[in-house]
């Protein structure tokens, strides 16, 4: 039998050509999302400025936070920390101590930034200020003296190029927003590729200039020659004994250069499984409707088949190794574009910051031997679907003429649609009833696959409804065309869902994640920056504004108040907190001083103008879940990890879901990587013009190389991560429908093709081409109309109530421009796919085609 | 190729297949038509019958339900000794595979497979190879040793035929069913092809067939004819004209009754 499914498909390769590509391109896409899941799993991170150091000794960058009790330290869940975790520099001596290190080096990091002409020079992503010290861990290769003493500096090749400055040169720079001259006392080569820039200072300068003074970034160990470097990894977490510290070989090493590498793993493995996922949940569809569509083109040559001994089993198995066989070479084939394609996509994720670049791509084996599988077994589910109604097929079918399919819908599959829409409207009972705002999408997502599950499975009948609708005035307006067009369509209601299914796929899963995200982004930008009343952003790109900024610039003309703005996130650990485990709470740091001026929040208790010092002030609803009020004492784990004792000053209400806990912006700012707070937020005077006022300010900033000033819209939210996600989020749903829509082309391809004798029947009673590719036409609109509507009805079931949970009103945000794109994309494509080959059947003269075998 | 048929007529009596008060009705209500109301009828083996009737007179479901390709509402069909009252789809297919054979008017063939290959594809279904000698045979029986590896776009519709009878004759089945295996043929293929079903019948094989055309009927050891679902007449020995003859009288009758629809048949 494999042997007769092999000859069919040589014989019949267009209409297997739809499967393949389906398969093809599913695999190559699911290949690409197991090597991004791979990345994020793995997190290789080559070192760079650390390269030499055999084993790196760092901080760990993730906080356990007790999943229900405090006291449990066995169920907790592992979450990125915000900001650097910095470590005590002791720690070197009792690592050089561990037998088998012939030395140990602290590196330490702060932002420091070459100026030339008011400008700062950076190459790469960050400027960063190190001690000459830890240069031996590179190693950087020196042309000229190392610094020593206070005022002495060496620049990497890099910055001193960009820079144009030569050994011996005074050089200016920014460190802790001030500036300061320095003398070139060499040029240091990297050990290879940098993605930062970096300067050396001398110890003394060092201590000086780096505000987490006492502190370490991280301590690199060079081995004795000829040890064992796992064994000494062994020895050195023996003896550090420190469940906060890691100790990195290999490709882990570069996590203590880049803490922030850590926080996108959480982002990228989440993001590659739901696109895989995606992925294989639209393959099954595609390729069970082409399965479908061609059994349905050779229901004679399959009744024949009954006719003549093959059992219903024999017609399921002849179909099921069929879809094999193509599969099969499809998923091998569809490995090779994916060396491209996974590469491809990771350089768009990283650069539209879901991770970070430093973070080494890794396609493995693993992709490759699983994508094909799940290629395949996407396939055999498609084909056990397709197989069950052929099997059927009375052979009788055979002898009396090729009976048209008259069953639209059966049983079962009214039963699963019936369980996949009460699904569906679980979940969006979910949504509305129970989750708040930032977190809706969790549920309303499921949502949409839901819906389009049962959509799909009874996609014949609905669209035998639909078109039944469409009829009237289709023929109305069309005549002729509309009258053949609208019966095709009806009488072969089975045949037409095969093109409808994946096109209300594509209409539904492109529309609803667009506008599921585009709602999102504007929810939370809305309601995290809602509280803060700023007209005017100071954005420092040097690292921070030093202290005795904020006061300087309120003293400009036209200012009213001005409040230095950090971010961050933490957790609340006493009281004990549940309520936010895996996404910590958002953290606003604003000066005290400006504090009641500058937040826009009328307090419910306590006053925001008392927010200095250890103060706190929290969102209502935690006030009363936690049961503290103003006065009480709370501990928040900051986002390095050190835990603060603080005291409620202020409760203030907050829209539910968007919540955010105000500190005073010293206190968090002491708590961040930088040290510094990198905003400035700035009121305008009543009366003021704004460009009067941004004039004023620009005057002002003059002495903070680097500064940007800007509208309010520039102000740091929490919205910032969804907005990357957002953009990401654009680029995968486009694949996928870009992916659906492909299928679509290729079913109503070899659907037109397949209708070579019909066509030409027509042709021979009368009909003209024109009227022809008319019906045709016709029956491409009522194609693309039917996908529309189904696919926009399974979108706006979701965005709807989403809506109404995150905005507070039904209709959701975004672009509209949007929809119309994905709908415009899906008609033209019906409207190619079907006209193109149409015309090419109807080239042929009608006398032969109409006589064809098919 | 498997049990030999001898053992089977010396179990089974002498009738390939054999009708007792068959039935059959389709739709339901209002809708209900009855197609064969009460027929009875039995087929030697090695015979030649051809079974003529006007259009609507029940001849497609009787060839349906006499090959097990269809069941009929009620009454017994059985077809070389077994009664088919009570198989399953399985069962029927089996049988169907092992001792029937088919020609239907057109689309006989698979159109992926060559000559050799749709021959041999009712081995593939049993689940057997092919007996490439039985293929040969079987195919020089028919005239198209030379065609062996052609597809059947390649062929004319009376060498297609010729490739479903060498199909049909392969499974050596004890009863070939054939539905108007002329119709699309011209007179000279035509009579290619009733020769070699009458060669077929004369080594043993019964053959039904049904058709609407006297002159194939003609080349059958008896006619039968069929109006109203009941079996109304009976030539040995045909002739094209007394066939044809018949056939106007039958036709004119069916016209006349069709309207009181309380037929019966008369001879």
């Amino acid at each position: 039998m494999l042997h007769l499914a092999w000859r069919t498909l040589r014989y019949r390769r267009l209409a297997f050509l739809a499967t393949f590509i389906a398969v093809f391109f599913g695999v190559a896409l699911i290949v690409a999302c197991g090597g991004l899941m791979e990345t994020g799993v793995r997190l290789a991170v080559p070192p760079q400025r650390l390269a030499a150091a055999d084993i790196v000794v760092s901080g760990k960058q993730t906080y356990g936070v007790p999943k229900e009790d405090p006291q449990d330290t066995e169920n907790i869940k592992s979450v990125p920390l915000a900001e650097r975790y910095w470590i005590d520099p002791a720690l070197v001596g009792k690592i050089q101590g561990v037998p088998g290190v012939e030395r140990a080096v602290a590196e330490s990091s702060f932002a420091a930034t070459v100026v030339r002409d008011g400008v700062p020079v950076t190459v790469g992503t960050a400027s960063l200020g190190h001690s000459w010290e830890s240069a031996e861990l590179g190693p950087y290769q020196l042309d000229g003296r190392p610094p020593t003493a206070a005022g002495q500096v060496v620049l990497d090749r890099g910055v001193a190029r960009l820079a144009q400055v030569g050994v011996g040169d005074l050089v200016d720079i920014v460190v802790g927003g001030t500036t300061a001259s320095f003398q070139v006392t060499g040029i240091a080569a990297p050990p290879g590729e940098v993605s930062q820039s970096a300067l050396f200072f001398s110890g003394d300068d060092e201590r000086r200039l780096n505000p987490h003074a006492g502190s370490v970034a991280a301590i690199g160990v060079l081995a004795r020659p000829g040890t064992d470097v796992a064994d000494l990894r062994g020895r050195i977490e023996q003896t550090l004994a420190d469940r906060k510290l890691v100790v990195l070989t290999g490709d882990d090493r570069g996590a203590a250069e880049f803490p922030e590498a850590v926080g996108g793993q959480a982002q990228l493995i989440p993001l590659a499984g739901v696109f895989g996922g995606m992925t294989v949940f639209v393959a099954i569809f595609v390729i069970a409707s082409t399965l479908g569509l061609s059994v349905q083109q050779r229901q004679q040559e399959l009744a024949l088949l009954r006719s003549i001994g093959a059992t219903p089993r024999q017609i399921r198995a002849m179909v099921r190794r069929e879809a094999l066989v193509v599969a099969v070479g499809a998923a091998i084939l569809g490995c090779a574009p994916a060396v491209f394609l996974g590469p491809l996509l990771y350089r768009l994720v990283s650069a539209a910051g879901v991770i970070s670049p430093v973070v080494e791509f890794h396609q493995g084996f693993i992709p490759y031997l699983a994508a094909p599988a799940i290629g395949i077994f996407a396939a055999l589910v498609a084909a056990y679907v397709a197989s069950r109604r052929p099997a059927r097929i009375r052979p009788t079918a055979g002898i009396a003429e090729a009976a048209l399919r008259r069953t639209w819908v059966s049983w079962p599959r009214v039963v699963f649609s019936l369980l996949f829409f009460a699904g569906g409207f679980a979940l969006i009972l979910v949504t509305t009833i129970v989750m708040e705002g930032a977190v809706a999408s969790a549920t309303a997502g499921p949502a949409v696959m839901c819906w389009a599950i049962s959509i799909a499975l009874i996609s014949p009948g609905l669209t035998r409804l639909l078109a039944a609708v469409l009829s009237p005035p289709v023929r109305a307006v069309f005549g002729l065309a509309g009258y053949l067009g609208t019966i095709n369509v009806r009488t072969r209601a089975v045949r037409v869902a095969a093109a409808v299914t994946p096109i209300m796929l594509a209409v539904g899963l492109a529309v609803a994640n667009f506008y599921l995200q585009t709602t999102q982004s504007e929810a939370a930008e809305r309601y995290y920056s809602d509280n803060l009343r700023a007209d005017m952003v100071l954005t420092s790109t040097t690292g921070g504004f030093p202290a005795d900024a904020v006061e300087a610039i309120r003293s400009a003309p036209g200012v009213e108040a001005a409040s230095a703005y950090v971010t961050s996130a933490g957790w609340i650990n006493k009281p004990y907190d549940g309520s936010h485990v895996e996404s910590p709470w958002p953290l606003q740091g604003v000066s005290g001083t400006g504090a009641a001026s500058i937040a826009g929040v009328r307090t419910v208790a306590g006053n925001l103008g008392d927010l200095t010092g250890d103060t706190v002030a929290l969102p209502e609803v935690a006030g009363k879940n936690l049961n503290v009020g103003v006065g009480d004492q709370i501990t928040l784990r900051l986002g390095d990890r050190s835990a603060a004792d603080l005291r409620v000053v202020a409760l203030y209400p907050a829209k539910e879901g968007f919540e955010t806990i105000l500190l005073p912006a010293d206190l968090l700012a002491a708590h961040s990587t930088t040290g510094l707070s990198q905003q400035i937020l700035v009121t305008a005077a009543p009366g003021t013009d704004r460009d009067a006022l941004a004039t004023s300010l620009r005057e002002k900033v003059a002495g903070y190389p680097g500064t940007m000033v800007e509208g309010r819209e520039a102000i740091t939210t929490f919205a910032e991560r969804t907005k990357t996600l957002a953009w990401v989020n654009y680029l995968l749903v486009a694949l996928v429908a870009g992916y659906t829509l492909i299928a679509v082309a290729n079913t109503l391809i070899v659907a037109t093709a397949g209708r070579r004798r019909e066509l030409g029947m027509q042709r021979l009673i009368g009909a003209t081409r024109r009227q022809s590719l008319l019906m045709l036409s016709v029956e491409a609109g009522l194609v693309a109309v039917i996908g529309v509507v189904l696919g926009t009805t399974a979108s706006i079931a979701t965005l709807l109530p989403f809506s109404i949970v995150v905005l507070g009103r039904p209709v959701p945000s975004g672009p509209f421009w949007i929809y119309l794109a994905v709908v415009a994309a899906a008609t033209v494509l019906a409207f190619v796919a079907t006209l193109l080959p149409g015309r090419r059947v109807m080239r042929a003269r009608p006398a032969e085609t109409a006589v064809a075998v098919e | 190729m498997n049990s030999n048929q001898d053992t089977r007529t010396s179990v089974n009596g002498t009738d390939a297949v054999r009708l007792d008060e068959v039935r059959k009705a389709y739709g339901r209500g209002g809708n209900r038509v009855e197609a064969l109301r009460g027929v009875t009828m039995s087929f030697t083996r090695a015979s030649f019958t051809a079974v003529m009737g006007p259009s609507g007179s029940g001849k497609s479901t009787f060839l349906h339900c006499a090959a097990g390709l269809d069941v009929p509402s009620s009454g017994s069909v059985l077809l070389d000794g077994r009664e088919l009252n009570g198989m399953d789809e399985n069962q029927l297919t089996r049988l169907r595979r092992e001792r029937v054979g088919f020609i239907f008017q057109a689309f006989n063939l698979m159109p992926a497979l060559n000559v050799e290959q749709n021959v041999g594809l009712p081995f593939r279904l049993a689940g057997r190879r092919p007996d490439r000698s039985a293929v040969v045979e079987v195919l020089g029986r028919v005239g198209l040793a030379e065609r062996r590896k052609h597809l059947p776009s390649e062929l004319s519709g009376g060498q297609q035929q010729r490739v479903a009878i060498a199909r049909a004759l392969i499974m050596r089945p004890a009863v070939i069913f054939a539905d108007e295996p002329t119709g699309a043929l011209d007179t000279q293929t035509s009579s290619d092809v009733l020769q070699l079903l009458s060669e077929t019948a004369a080594s043993g094989q019964t053959i039904i067939m049904v058709t609407h055309d006297p002159v194939a009927a003609s080349a059958a050891h008896r006619v039968l004819f069929l109006a109203d679902g009941q079996f109304v007449g009976e030539l040995e020995a045909p002739t094209a004209d007394v066939v044809a003859e018949r056939m106007t009288h039958l036709t004119a009758r069916q016209q006349t009754r069709a309207p009181q629809s309380t037929g019966r048949g008369g001879f």
